[in-house]
C-alpha cells in the first residue's frame, strides 16, 4: 500500500476535534422534569455518565469518526501496487517500428503500447524512477533518468510510430549502458515483438516483455532488385518478392511504376498463407536524363485485408550504366585478367608495375576508377583511383607491417556487407597457405576474419580508399570458384560506384556517401516534398539524419569542381529511395515470445503491468454512506 | 417525557363536578380502627359510653349517672350495674397533600389530580359529620384548611383546594414531623404525594405511622414519570432544586429507568408494610373518579 499525500493525515486531527465537539455537548436538548431522582439512580447504576461509556454507547459519534477516518485516508490517496524498491530505474522499451502502425480496433498498436508505457509511468514508485528509450531500427532515449512522472509521460505522448525496421540489439545495448549506472533496473519490452533475435552476451537486467496487438491479415514486398538482363543490352529486369504472412490466401495486383504511369502490372490470384510469390519485370532500361525520370516504384494493392500500408510500395533508382575503368597491375596473371575481363560495364587494362608507374604520373583525366594491384603495391597510393589489392599491402597505411601468418583459419566474415552479399569464404578454410594478418584500424573495415585480425579489410588512406586481401589467391583453389568472380564484381562496383540500380536504403539509416571537397551544403527533398539544408561534412560528404519516411530522397548540390557552359557550378542531384522492405514488419503477427541474447523472454501481456489501484474512491463512497447513516440515525433520534 | 404538561383546559374545570358528588353521596370513610373523637358522632367508638348501642355492664360506682342503672339486673341479682353503651364519636381524617414543585407536573397534572382525590375524599368524610382537615405542604408545613365538620364546609374546602398553589421544593420529614406535632394522634392520616424526595420518604413514614391514626398513603405519579417516552441526548432538570442531569437516552437506558421506578415503588410499598400504611400506587392516568370509586373502595379505604 502506497500514500501518495501522506501529508493529508494531519487531517486525521479532525477526530479529536470532534471528540472535544462531542464533550461539549453543543447540542443537548434541555426537558424540565419533576425530579431527577430516579434518573440520577439511573446514571448512577448505569455508569452512562462516564465519557468511555457514553462513546460506546453513541452509534452516531462512531459513524462521525469512521466518516473522518474515511475521509482522511482517501485524502490520503493510498494505491496498492507493484513491490517498490527504492532507486530502482524502469526502462521502458517503446517500439516504434512500421508494424506498430497497424491498426486494430480504432487505434494502432504504437498507440496500445504507449498507453501501457504510461500505465507503467503512473505505476513508477515515489522513490523509483524511469527513463523511456523508443527503437526501431536504432535506438534512443527520448527522456532523461527521472522520477518526475510527467516528464516521462510527456516524452511517451510526443512519440509518433514510424516505418522503420525492428532492431531490438540497438535498444537492449542503450539499456544496458543505463542500468549500468543505475542501482538496480528492470526493463520492459512494449512491442509486438516482430523482430530478429538478438544474440548479444545476455543482458545484466531483468526483463518483462509486454505484447501488444494481434493476428491479422497483411501481405506486403519484402523484396525489390533490378539487374541489367544479361548478354542482352538496354533491358533491365526488375525483381520483386511478396510475401503474405497472414493466415488467408491474399490475392492482388503487383504494379511497376515509371514515373507516375504504370509500366508494368501483374495480377496474383492469392498468395497461399505464408508463402512468397516472386516476380519479375522485364523493361527497358529508363533513359530519361533525370534521375527523378528512373525511378520505378513497385506497388502492391491486396483485394483482401491488410494491416500495414507501408509494406505496399517500394522504390527502386535505375542508374545509368557507367563504364568503370579498370587497371590490372601486376605480374601476368590470367586467371585474374580472365575474371576481370567478364566483369559488366568495364574497361580492363593490363599492365606491369612500371607502366603502371608512368601513367599514373600523366595526364589526371586518363587515371582509372579502379586499380587491381596484383602481388605488387605501388610506392605510394595514387589519389584518385581506388584500389584493390590482391596479396599486396597497400603503402604506409598500416605500419609497421602486419604479421604474417602460416595457414591462418577462416573464422568468419561480414555477411551484411553488400560486398559479401554473394560470397561464400567457407571453402577457402585451410587452403591459404600464408597471409597478413590485418590489424583494425581508423575507416577500416574487416571483410573477413582469422585469428587476430582480418585477412580482407577495407581501408581508407587520404584521398584514396581500397580493399585489401592479405594472401595471394592465385595461391589457393578460390578463382576456380563462383565466388570469386561475385567477389571481384563486387569489389569493383564498391571501389567504382558502378551499381546499376540503388536499391536505397531502410527506414531508420542514414544516406552517407562521399562528396567533393568544396560543397558546403546539399539540400535534400523528402518524399513528402519537404524540404531541408544539410550541411556538407568536413571532407564535404553527405551525411543524412535518420530516415523517418518511405519513399524516394533526392539529395542535391552544386559541385566545385564541374562548370556549366554559362560558368556556373554544375548541380548534381541523385536520389536514394527508402523502402520498407522487412519481412520481420510484414509479418505482423505478435509475438509471443522473444529470443534476447538467447533467453526466451515471456509475454506478460498488459497484465503484467505493475498494476496500480487506487482506493480513495472506495474510501469516499464508504464516507458518503456513512455519512447518510449518521444523518439517519441523528434525525431518528 | 415531557416535564411540565401544558396547563389543559381540565385545570380551570371545578375540582369535581355534579355528578361525582351526586355518586359519592352515600360513601363514608372507613377506618380499620374504633376511633376516638372529641363529640358525639355517628361513628362508632372503642370507648363505651351512652349512646343507644348497649355494650356491656360494669359495677355502679358513687358519681355514676342514675338513668343508666340496669334495675333489671339489680332486681335478679340485688347489685347496682350501670349499662354502657358503645359511643357513637365522630372521625377526625387529615389529608395531608404534597404540594411541592414536583407535583406541578405530568399530564394529567400530579397536583391537580391529589387535589381532585383530596376534594373527593373530604367531601365523603363530611357527609358522614367527620371531621375534615387539609395540610397542604412543600418544603414546610403550609397553612392547612382547619378541620370543619359538616357538609355545608364542603364547598368552602373544595374551594379553597381549587385555589391552593403549588409551592416550592420538598422535604417530607420536616413537614410531616411539624404535621404530627401540631395535630392530635387519632384519626384517618390520608398522604397524597409522589414522595420525590431526595432525603427519602422512610422517615416521614415513620413519623405519621407513629401515631394512634389510621394512615393511608396515596402515591402519585404521572405517566411520564412511569413510562419516559424522550430519546436522546438531553438535560433533564430538576424543577425543585434546578439540579441537572445530562443522559444519552437509549432504549436499553429507557428500561434501567423503568426497572429504577419500579423498585422505589417496591421501596414505597415494603415502607408502609412494615409501618402499618397502607399504599395505594396510582398514576394520574387512571380517572381520580375511578380511583376514589373503584379503586378506594375496593380496598375498603371508603365503603
Amino acid at each position: 500500500m502506497t500514500w501518495l499525500a501522506p501529508s493529508m493525515a494531519w487531517f486525521g486531527l479532525l477526530a479529536p476535534l470532534v471528540l472535544l465537539f462531542w464533550f461539549l455537548k453543543i447540542k443537548r436538548r434541555e426537558i424540565p422534569i419533576s425530579s431527577t431522582l430516579l434518573w440520577s439512580r439511573v446514571i448512577e447504576d448505569k455508569r452512562v455518565n462516564s465519557p468511555l461509556q457514553r462513546l460506546r454507547r453513541s452509534l452516531v459519534l462512531l459513524l462521525q469518526l469512521l466518516v473522518i477516518t474515511c475521509a482522511v485516508l482517501a485524502l490520503m490517496e493510498p494505491e496498492r501496487r507493484g513491490e517498490e524498491v527504492f532507486g530502482r530505474v524502469h526502462i521502458l522499451l517503446l517500439d516504434t517500428s512500421a508494424s506498430m502502425g497497424v491498426e486494430e480496433g480504432g487505434r494502432t498498436r504504437f498507440e496500445r503500447a504507449r498507453e501501457l508505457a504510461l500505465e507503467r509511468v503512473e505505476a513508477i514508485g515515489s522513490n523509483e524512477r524511469g527513463v523511456v528509450i523508443t527503437f526501431d531500427h536504432g535506438a534512443r532515449a527520448v527522456s532523461p533518468v527521472t522520477a518526475d512522472r510527467a516528464v516521462l509521460a510527456r516524452a511517451l505522448r510526443s512519440l509518433r510510430p514510424g516505418v522503420g525496421r525492428t532492431r531490438i540489439g540497438p535498444a537492449i545495448e542503450l539499456a544496458v549502458s543505463i542500468a549500468d549506472q543505475q542501482r538496480e533496473a528492470v526493463g520492459v519490452v512494449l512491442s509486438d515483438g516482430r523482430f530478429e533475435a538478438w544474440d548479444g552476451e545476455g543482458i545484466p537486467l531483468p526483463l518483462d516483455f509486454v505484447s501488444v496487438g494481434r493476428e491479422a491479415a497483411n501481405s506486403g514486398i519484402t523484396a525489390l532488385s533490378a539487374r541489367a538482363e544479361l548478354g542482352v543490352e538496354g533491358v533491365l529486369r526488375v525483381f520483386a518478392e511478396v510475401r503474405n504472412p497472414g493466415p488467408d490466401p491474399a490475392p492482388g495486383t503487383l504494379a511497376l511504376r515509371l514515373g507516375d504511369s504504370p509500366v508494368r502490372v501483374s495480377r496474383n490470384d492469392g498468395i497461399p498463407p505464408g508463402e512468397r510469390w516472386s516476380h519479375s519485370f522485364e523493361l527497358s532500361t529508363p533513359s530519361g536524363t533525370t534521375p527523378e525520370a528512373r525511378v520505378l516504384e513497385v506497388a502492391w494493392t491486396p483485394e483482401g485485408a491488410d494491416a500495414l500500408a507501408a509494406d505496399d510500395a517500394a522504390w527502386i533508382v535505375v542508374e545509368p550504366p557507367p563504364v568503370l575503368r579498370v587497371w590490372k597491375v601486376g605480374p601476368p596473371n590470367f586467371v585474374l585478367e580472365d575474371a576481370l575481363a567478364v566483369l559488366p560495364s568495364t574497361r580492363l587494362e593490363t599492365l606491369d608495375a612500371e607502366a603502371a608507374r608512368e601513367r599514373l604520373e600523366g595526364d589526371a583525366e586518363e587515371l582509372p576508377d579502379v586499380i587491381v594491384w596484383d602481388r605488387v603495391s605501388p610506392d605510394a597510393l595514387p589519389e584518385g583511383p581506388s584500389h584493390l589489392l590482391l596479396g599486396a599491402l597497400p603503402p604506409g597505411v598500416w605500419e609497421p607491417e602486419p604479421e604474417r601468418m602460416t595457414a591462418p583459419p577462416v573464422i568468419t566474415w561480414d555477411r551484411e556487407h553488400p560486398l559479401n552479399r554473394f560470397v561464400s569464404y567457407s571453402s577457402l578454410d585451410g587452403e591459404i597457405p600464408e597471409g597478413w594478418v590485418l590489424p583494425d584500424r581508423p575507416g577500416s573495415e574487416s571483410l573477413l576474419d582469422t585469428r587476430g585480425g582480418g585477412l580482407i579489410r577495407t581501408f581508407r588512406a587520404a584521398r584514396s580508399r581500397g580493399i585489401v586481401v592479405g594472401f595471394d589467391p592465385v595461391r589457393t583453389r578460390w578463382p576456380l570458384r563462383t565466388s570469386f568472380p561475385f567477389f571481384l564484381q563486387g569489389a569493383v562496383t564498391f571501389l567504382g560506384r558502378s551499381a546499376e540500380a540503388t536499391e536505397g536504403v531502410r527506414p531508420g539509416e542514414r544516406i552517407v556517401f562521399d562528396g567533393v571537397e568544396g560543397v558546403e551544403e546539399y539540400r535534400v527533398t523528402e518524399p513528402d516534398g519537404v524540404i531541408s539544408i544539410v550541411p556538407a561534412t568536413a571532407d564535404g560528404g553527405f551525411r543524412s539524419a535518420e530516415l523517418g519516411k518511405l519513399g524516394p530522397y533526392i539529395i542535391e548540390w552544386e559541385d566545385p569542381d564541374r562548370r556549366s557552359e554559362q560558368g556556373e557550378p554544375l548541380r548534381r542531384k541523385r536520389i536514394v529511395p527508402v523502402s520498407l522492405l522487412s519481412l520481420e514488419e510484414s509479418a505482423i503477427r505478435p509475438a509471443s515470445v522473444i529470443d534476447i541474447a538467447g533467453t526466451a523472454v515471456e509475454e506478460r501481456g498488459s497484465g503484467g503491468v505493475i498494476s496500480r489501484r487506487s482506493f480513495w474512491p472506495l474510501l469516499l463512497a464508504l464516507g458518503v454512506t456513512l455519512l447518510m447513516g449518521e444523518w439517519f440515525l441523528y434525525h431518528r433520534r | 417525557m415531557s416535564g411540565l404538561a401544558p396547563l389543559d383546559n381540565a385545570a380551570r374545570q371545578p375540582l369535581l363536578d355534579e355528578d361525582f358528588l351526586a355518586r359519592v353521596e352515600r360513601l363514608s370513610l372507613l377506618s380499620r380502627a374504633t376511633l376516638t373523637g372529641r363529640i358525639r358522632g355517628t361513628r362508632r367508638s372503642r370507648r363505651r359510653g351512652f349512646s343507644t348501642e348497649f355494650a356491656d355492664h360494669r359495677d355502679y360506682v358513687p358519681g355514676d349517672d342514675l338513668r343508666y342503672l340496669d334495675w333489671n339486673i339489680f332486681g335478679r341479682l340485688d347489685r347496682l350495674f350501670i349499662k354502657l353503651f358503645e359511643e357513637e364519636e365522630d372521625l377526625t381524617v387529615c389529608l395531608l397533600l404534597d404540594r411541592s414543585l414536583s407535583m406541578d407536573t405530568g399530564s394529567p397534572n400530579k397536583f391537580r389530580y391529589a387535589r381532585q382525590v383530596a376534594a373527593a375524599l373530604a367531601y365523603i368524610a363530611l357527609g358522614t359529620d367527620d371531621r375534615v382537615g387539609v395540610y397542604p405542604f412543600d418544603g414546610s408545613m403550609g397553612a392547612p384548611f382547619k378541620p370543619v365538620r359538616g357538609r355545608r364546609n364542603a364547598l368552602r374546602l373544595i374551594r379553597w383546594l381549587a385555589d391552593l398553589e403549588p409551592g416550592s421544593g420538598t422535604n417530607l420529614v420536616e413537614s410531616l414531623t411539624s404535621f404530627a406535632s401540631a395535630t392530635p394522634g387519632r384519626g384517618v392520616v390520608i398522604l397524597i404525594s409522589d414522595l420525590l424526595d431526595p432525603a427519602g420518604y422512610t422517615d416521614a413514614l415513620r413519623v405519621i405511622a407513629g401515631r394512634k391514626a389510621d394512615v393511608h398513603l396515596i402515591h402519585v405519579l404521572s405517566p411520564q414519570e412511569l413510562d419516559p417516552t424522550v430519546a436522546g441526548d438531553v438535560r433533564l432538570l430538576d424543577l425543585e432544586d434546578g439540579g441537572a442531569v445530562e443522559v444519552s437516552i437509549n432504549p436499553r437506558i429507557l428500561a434501567t429507568y423503568r426497572r429504577t421506578v419500579e423498585e422505589f415503588r417496591e421501596g414505597v410499598r415494603q415502607a408502609c408494610s412494615r409501618f402499618s400504611i397502607t399504599p395505594i400506587l396510582t398514576s394520574t392516568e387512571l380517572p381520580f373518579d375511578t380511583l376514589v370509586l373503584d379503586y378506594l373502595r375496593s380496598r375498603r379505604i371508603i365503603g
